[in-house]
């Protein structure tokens, strides 16, 4: 039986500064036991990724993603995470400016938990942002890292 | 305002009528314009999802228990994330159990999200709320065609 949740930990992959920094501040403003990293490139979030699997204390078990990066695609560092046994189990939302029904279907048939367009206004952003909090630390359960084995 | 060009169908599998009945009321109090369509085990479930023939539209949105008669939650699972076509539809178990091995094979088999059903009539209704802004508000859900006659459970069927 679970009793108690494990502590949330995002994995921000955001090549844009002023998102990653909007999205760890509105985080950090709604709970303080949220733990936040960010990734700007789909590398830094795989090799960020590869060094924390297996350590109890550095894995995220959220991954927030945007789509538009630069150098890796967005849609690879997907892929490559679900493909990876060591990662597939992390919920990956896809928070994204894209509006194409296309990365829409690749997200999820690629394994996405959820495809979210980001907002273009800051109240709508933030409302968002709280929301996909609210779900992730207070509605899902999300499995515990130690009994994941590849 | 709904983030949809129009209102998907929303499959609830569920055998309990007093959890039906508390997850419809929760999802109809943001009076959201989505059809409710309720399969009341894992065979009817899969005989709405993998229909011989072609019918009204798929659902969007899936809200699946683990405890189900006849088939259970993690095969019904298991098929709609092994099929080619269904595997984009988002599956939110909405289950009882809070066992770790299930939670762990869930997300294995490619659940988009694990909840445990609270046990207080209110935390209920708050998390099934939680589900709707959620899937409702924010979350852009894959376009359905109509169902197709795929074989289930990757097995080809009998011709």
């Amino acid at each position: 039986m679970i009793d108690t949740k494990p502590p949330l930990h995002v994995l921000i992959v955001e090549n844009n500064s002023s998102d990653s920094e909007a999205i760890a501040k509105l985080v950090h403003q709604q709970s303080g036991s949220v733990r936040v990293s960010v990734a700007r490139d789909g590398d830094e979030a795989l090799a960020v990724l590869a060094s924390a699997a297996g350590r109890p204390d550095g894995q995220p078990n959220l991954i927030v993603l945007d789509l538009g990066l630069v150098g890796l695609d967005g849609r690879d560092v997907l892929r490559a995470i679900k493909a990876d046994p060591r990662l597939r189990h992390i919920p990956v939302v896809v928070f994204t400016g894209s509006n194409r029904m296309t990365d829409v279907r690749i997200a999820y048939e690629s394994g996405a938990s959820t495809f979210i367009r980001k907002p273009a206004d800051f109240e709508g952003f933030a409302r968002t942002v709280a929301l996909i909090l609210e779900y992730w630390a207070e509605a899902a359960v999300l499995p515990e890292e130690e009994t994941v084995s590849p | 305002m709904p983030n949809q060009l129009r209102p998907v169908q929303i499959l609830l599998v569920e055998d309990n009528p007093h959890d039906i009945e508390i997850t419809v009321r929760a999802l109809k109090k943001g009076q959201i314009k989505n059809e409710l369509v309720i399969a009341r085990d894992g065979e009817e479930a899969l005989d709405l999802l993998f229909a011989p023939e072609p019918r009204s539209a798929l659902p969007g949105l899936i809200l699946l228990d683990l405890n189900l008669p006849k088939v259970g939650g993690i095969e019904v699972l298991e098929a709609i994330k092994k099929d080619k076509e269904l595997k984009k539809i988002p599956v939110i178990v909405l289950t009882t159990s809070s066992r770790e091995e299930d939670v762990v094979r869930s997300y294995d088999l490619g659940v988009n999200t694990f909840i445990t059903k609270p046990v207080g009539f209110d935390d209920f209704m708050r998390v099934v709320a939680t589900i709707r802004e959620y899937w409702i508000l924010i979350a852009t859900l894959p376009r359905m065609a109509q169902s197709h006659s795929g074989p289930r459970n990757g097995k080809e069927q009998a011709s």
